[in-house]
């Protein structure tokens, strides 16, 4: 039999490395998944292990509480222990050239075993003159090794009229970026001895732990004793166990990661099987003489089922391992530009390949190859031995059925049904009780979409050939006679063509259903932020300051910046009904531009109120008591910063506050990068206020904003392309059954060429046929995808009984019909070659 | 029948006839004064090789060949004579290694593949042994099917015609049915229907009895005749069969390669005492009709 396989696993070559494509691209996925979070809680580790260093023991205080100094010189005093490293780290704001920068310093490292921070340039720190910055910082600054930097207290020693301490210190060397437990976090570096007397200043003086190296010779369980006997209740491990503590905690989520993307790919591994199971069956249509005259020669049924499984098998090994070789080459690629562009972060010179890595996609690409190819086995066993005999006669069309109530229809339609009102069910379910039984909802309505993907999966043959009739009649109206023939060509084999459609449908329609949930999700998150974050920047002087005419003009004229309002007041105690707190009032001159930079008051000063104020200071529309004023009638607006009260000019006079404080807040333009926006008001303020002097503080929600939009729009790039994969094994599945289709019409293509048909019109034929199955299969995708999708976000997000906006994706709905119209002439290209190359005379053949 | 539905066919080339006949009789009926027809579509010269080298098959050696317009002409040959390559380079279905093949006033060697296509589509009319008609479609629209490719709209006069044509072929009842509902001498039947829609030059037919039992074969070859003497159609047929061969006016004989005789108002006869004496000359020198 394996003689027998193999020839005809040869004959059939073309055809099987297309199926092998669908196979590799599947497991492929699998293993590059698998690399891929090897390769983070790999990287997590290493990160971790540069972060403590390589010392014999880690000292850890009890959770919620640190060690004081005065631990630490117990430690250091024990016999045996050769060198203590204090863990923790002090901030300080770094200036120079006009620019600020927090940094974090940690304590230069008594050995070098116990290092944390890699110097790239200079030398460690020696005394309180000295200080080692980040290297990314200290070329923001533009400053190198011997420069002089002005390193400023956290804290204001006096009133706020009072100059903040500063003090001079060179720069003694440059850090590298990225290493150490902050992960990526810049560590500057500064001596035992300066970060003491800035612990000092700050009144504050604990370590979150220390790390130690032994002398040598010492006993390692006498030195643990000594250290729990001097500091009690401390938690003592190996360097190497710390590092994996930590790497653990940072990874925890990459398991959780890994379970979905799985998910993903095991959607593109049914997808193939789809495929698969397509392609064997018409394998065993075409074999049919052949398998008939074994059968006649004496083969037995189980014989021609075993050849056929032994063939999936062998190309489910083959296409599985090519698979496999894909996925580590893709993760090696990859993981050789990441440590080309990252210098800091410590990732491993080659993908880690462990067992999992390679045997789950092996199996998993193995059995869904051999399992997809069971019911074309069976069909197999069914070939009469008579058939060897019969002549070979032209294909007899299938007619017109297709409408044919089977069991498996009926299953289907009932299936759908049953889902759809599942569906329907949780979401009333849902809009009846808000709050309530949320998980249960929920969990109803993806059983539901389940079931109704696989129910319209098997009734797919009443759906496909009907709609590929009615969009054939159209193509046909508007196009020649190609496209009339394309158009009957296309439902001559219903089942083929359902399968193949079928395909396409559960890619396209779940790619459609996370589009349209995130959609959804970024419109609604849009709207919560406008609500809670409504002013897009603010720039607030510190108290008792006022900003500079340099610094508003400064800041008006940032690229990106729209709209300003310059507001003016002070801080006062507000009385409400829910009692009295400190407040910003700010005096809004001009009421009626106010809408331009409050998104949540965008009538401008929006209702009969003398003020408004935010949730913390009112819960609601009511009225407030502030100075000399009482009972100021005032509004809530949503979306301003916290513990926030604007009043009219008017109102303001009757408070008979004094303005001391000045702030401006602004509007951004929509499509401004936000952050590169904040950062150059940042630079204006750093430029335009003397260094010393306290400085402005720069907030507000734009950053925030786009840092949520940015989450989900790469979720769903990330999520789309993966699911892109189960489609394009599936346009593979397009071409595949067009090559099929050319190779069984060879007669009647040349009996069309006889009769006039030009190589064009063939060629055009094929395509349109490609361009109907494509189609249709994305536009059923599409429609169930966008329910789907509706019907998830209203149960994901309309939780609190609001209601969810239906929003089409049309983006990514545009981007699926091009997909599938492009790729269904590109799946036409190769087989329409081999068709016009079939000289008509074959029509003649007898 | 009425004569006036058939366009003119086109004769422009001069009708010296380039037979090589050794029984050369008096003219079919229905012929031009001249006595000789003019003819519809020449082989000259026409060679064809396939294969290179050793391996290298003359399939057809320097044939001389005229088919008369309004004629029905059977070629006749064993088989491997080279009888069905001169109907497919005649049909412009394979081109020539050398020679030319001369439709009307169009010299089909100098066309490329769409103009031959299009030609094909326009002026040649085919009947095939089997695989007549295409599968998923009606009869009526395995018919029209040379419109259809042409992207032409069936108007009044064309309708007209295929009502004619149906009716001569007994079709009117079947013209819903798709192909594997028609018995195999109504599918022939649907082919000559498909093949007189667009009153080509010539229909080329090609065993069209092959597959028929000999009843719906007498009918299809009466049917081939009618169409030539009532509606003024040239019919080229290859066939084995003397019996066919004598519904034709003319049976031209092929052996080895060549046009090996010519012969005029058979009889089947006189078409099997022509074939005997081919094979005769085959076995006396085997080396020059070798049996392919």
């Amino acid at each position: 039999m394996w003689r027998l396989t193999v020839a005809q696993m040869r004959r059939s070559i073309a055809r099987l490395v297309a199926v092998g494509i669908a196979i590799a691209l599947g497991t492929g996925f699998v293993t590059a998944t698998f690399v891929t979070t090897s390769t983070i809680e790999q990287t997590a580790l290493a990160a971790a292990r540069a972060g403590v260093g390589d010392p014999d023991l880690v000292v850890q205080p009890p959770t919620y509480e640190t060690l004081d100094d005065t631990q630490i010189a117990a430690i250091e005093g024990i016999d045996g222990v050769a060198a203590v490293q204090p863990v923790g780290s002090s901030w300080r704001d770094v200036t120079a050239g006009g620019l600020t920068s927090a940094v974090a310093f940690s304590p230069v490292s008594p050995d070098e075993r116990l290092g944390q921070v890699t110097l790239l340039e200079g030398a460690a720190p020696a005394g309180t003159g000295e200080i080692a910055l980040p290297a990314s910082v200290a070329s923001r600054f533009g400053v190198g090794v011997g420069d002089d930097v002005t390193i400023l207290a956290s804290t204001w020693t006096g009133d706020a009229d009072t100059v903040r301490p500063s003090q001079q210190l060179v720069v003694s060397g440059l850090t590298s970026d990225g290493s150490g437990l902050g992960f990526g976090m810049p560590l500057g570096l500064a001596s035992r001895d300066l970060l003491k007397a800035w612990q000092v200043e700050d009144d504050w003086s604990s370590w979150q732990g220390a790390t130690l190296v032994l002398a040598p010779g010492a006993d390692p369980a006498t030195v643990e004793a000594a250290i729990v006997a001097a500091v009690p209740d401390v938690t003592l491990m190996s360097g190497e166990d710390f590092a994996r503590n930590q790497a653990a905690q940072f990874t925890g989520g990459v398991s959780v990661f890994r379970g979905l993307i799985l998910a993903f790919a095991a959607v593109a591994l049914a997808v193939a099987g789809i495929v698969i199971a397509n392609t064997f069956t018409v394998l065993v249509a075409q074999r049919t003489r052949t398998l008939a005259l074994l059968r006649c020669v004496g083969a037995t049924p189980r014989q021609v089922r075993r050849s056929v499984r032994l063939e999936a098998l062998v190309l489910g090994i083959i296409a599985s391992i090519a698979g496999i070789l894909l996925g580590l080459g893709l993760g090696q690629a990859v993981l050789s530009i990441l440590r080309a562009v990252n210098d800091g972060v410590p990732l491993p010179a080659a993908v880690p390949v462990d067992g999992w890595t390679i045997l789950v996609p092996l199996v998993a690409g193995v059995l869904v190859t051999v399992i997809s190819a069971s019911g074309a086995a069976r069909l197999a066993t069914r070939v009469a031995p008579l058939a060897a005999l019969r002549p070979v006669d032209a294909p007899a069309a299938e007619g017109r059925t297709g409408r044919r109530a089977t069991p498996r229809v009926v299953t289907g339609w009932v299936l759908t049904i049953g889902g759809v009102a599942a569906m329907v069910g949780a979401m009333a379910w849902s809009r009846a009780n808000p709050g309530g039984a949320f998980e249960l909802a929920l969990l109803l309505g993806v059983l539901g979409g389940i079931v109704t993907l696989i129910g319209v999966v098997l009734a797919a043959i009443t759906i496909v050939p009907a709609a590929i009739r009615l969009l054939g009649r159209a193509a046909g109206a508007l196009g020649g006679p190609a496209q009339r023939l394309a158009a009957t060509n296309s439902v001559r084999n219903p089942g083929r063509t359902t399968s193949t459609a079928t395909a396409l449908i559960v890619g396209v329609s779940l790619v459609t259903m996370m589009a349209t949930g995130a959609t959804t999700a970024r419109v609604q998150l849009t709207q919560m932020l406008d609500e809670q974050l409504a002013v897009d920047v603010t720039v607030t002087a510190p108290t008792g300051t006022t900003l500079t005419a340099d610094t508003i003009a400064g800041i008006q004229g940032v690229d990106g910046v729209v709209d300003s309002l310059v507001l003016d007041g002070t801080n006062a105690e507000v009385t409400s009904d829910s009692g009295t707190i400190s407040a910003a009032v700010w005096r809004v001159a001009e009421p009626g531009s106010l809408g331009s930079v409050v998104r949540t008051a965008d009538d401008g000063w929006p209702r009969e109120y003398a003020a408004f104020a935010d949730g913390w200071v009112v819960p609601k529309d009511g009225s407030i008591t502030l100075g000399d004023a009482s009972e100021v009638p005032t509004g809530l607006l949503g979306g301003l910063p916290d513990f926030t009260v604007l009043l009219d000019s008017e109102a303001w006079g009757h408070t008979g506050l004094t303005a001391d404080t000045s702030a401006i807040w602004l509007a951004l333009a929509p499509d401004a990068n936000p952050v590169a926006v904040s950062q150059a008001i940042e630079d204006v303020v750093s430029r335009t206020v003397d260094a010393g002097a306290p400085a402005p503080i720069v907030a507000g929600g734009a950053v925030e904003r786009a840092g949520y939009t940015q989450i989900i729009d790469t979720l769903l790039i990330v999520v789309v392309g993966l699911l892109g994969v189960a489609v394009v094994i599936a346009l593979i599945g397009v071409a595949n059954t067009l090559a099929l289709s050319v190779v069984e019409r060879r007669r009647e293509n040349a009996l069309l060429r006889a009769l006039g048909l030009t190589r064009g019109q063939l060629r055009w034929a094929l395509a349109t046929e490609g361009v109907l199955l494509a189609l249709v299969g994305a536009l059923v995708g599409i429609v169930l995808g966008l329910a789907f999708g509706w019907i998830g976000s209203s149960l994901l997000l309309g939780v609190a009984g609001a209601s969810v906006p239906l929003v089409v994706p049309w983006s990514t709905i545009g981007a699926v019909v091009l997909v599938a119209l492009v790729s269904g002439v590109l799946a036409s290209v190769l087989p329409a070659r081999g068709a016009v190359r079939v000289p008509p005379v074959v029509a003649l053949a007898s | 029948m009425n004569d006036a539905h058939v366009p003119p066919r086109p004769g422009a080339l001069p009708t010296a006839t380039s037979q090589t006949g050794t029984a050369a009789t008096a003219p079919a009926a229905g012929v031009s004064p001249t006595g000789t027809p003019p003819a519809a579509v020449r082989a000259l010269d026409l060679s064809k090789v396939y294969g290179t080298g050793e391996a290298a098959v003359r399939a057809l050696d320097h044939a001389d060949v005229a088919f008369g317009s309004g004629e029905f002409t059977a070629i006749m040959g064993a088989s491997g004579s080279g009888k069905s390559t001169l109907l497919h380079l005649l049909a412009g279905l394979d081109s020539p290694t050398t020679g030319r093949v001369v439709l009307g006033d169009t010299d089909l060697t100098l066309l490329d593949d769409d103009a031959l296509t299009l030609l094909r589509r326009a002026r040649i009319g085919f009947v095939f042994q089997s695989f007549n008609l295409l599968p998923m479609f009606t009869a009526e629209q395995n018919i029209l099917l040379p419109l259809e490719l042409a992207g032409r709209r069936v108007d009044a006069a064309t309708r007209a015609w295929f009502d004619q044509l149906v009716g001569i072929l007994g079709l009117r009842d079947r013209l819903t049915h798709l192909p594997s509902e028609l018995s195999g001498g109504q599918q022939q039947r649907v082919a000559i229907a498909r093949a007189l829609l667009t009153r080509p030059d010539v229909v080329f037919a090609d065993e069209p009895t092959g597959n028929l039992d000999s009843r719906s074969g007498a009918e299809v070859l009466d049917l081939l005749r009618t169409s030539v003497r009532e509606l003024g159609q040239t019919v080229v047929m290859v066939t084995h069969d003397s019996a066919a061969a004598a519904y034709a006016d003319r049976v031209v004989l092929v052996a080895d390669g060549r046009i090996a005789g010519d012969l005029r108002r058979p009889t089947p006869e006189t078409v099997q005492a022509h074939l005997d004496a081919l094979r005769e000359a085959a076995l006396t020198s085997p080396t020059t009709a070798q049996v392919r």
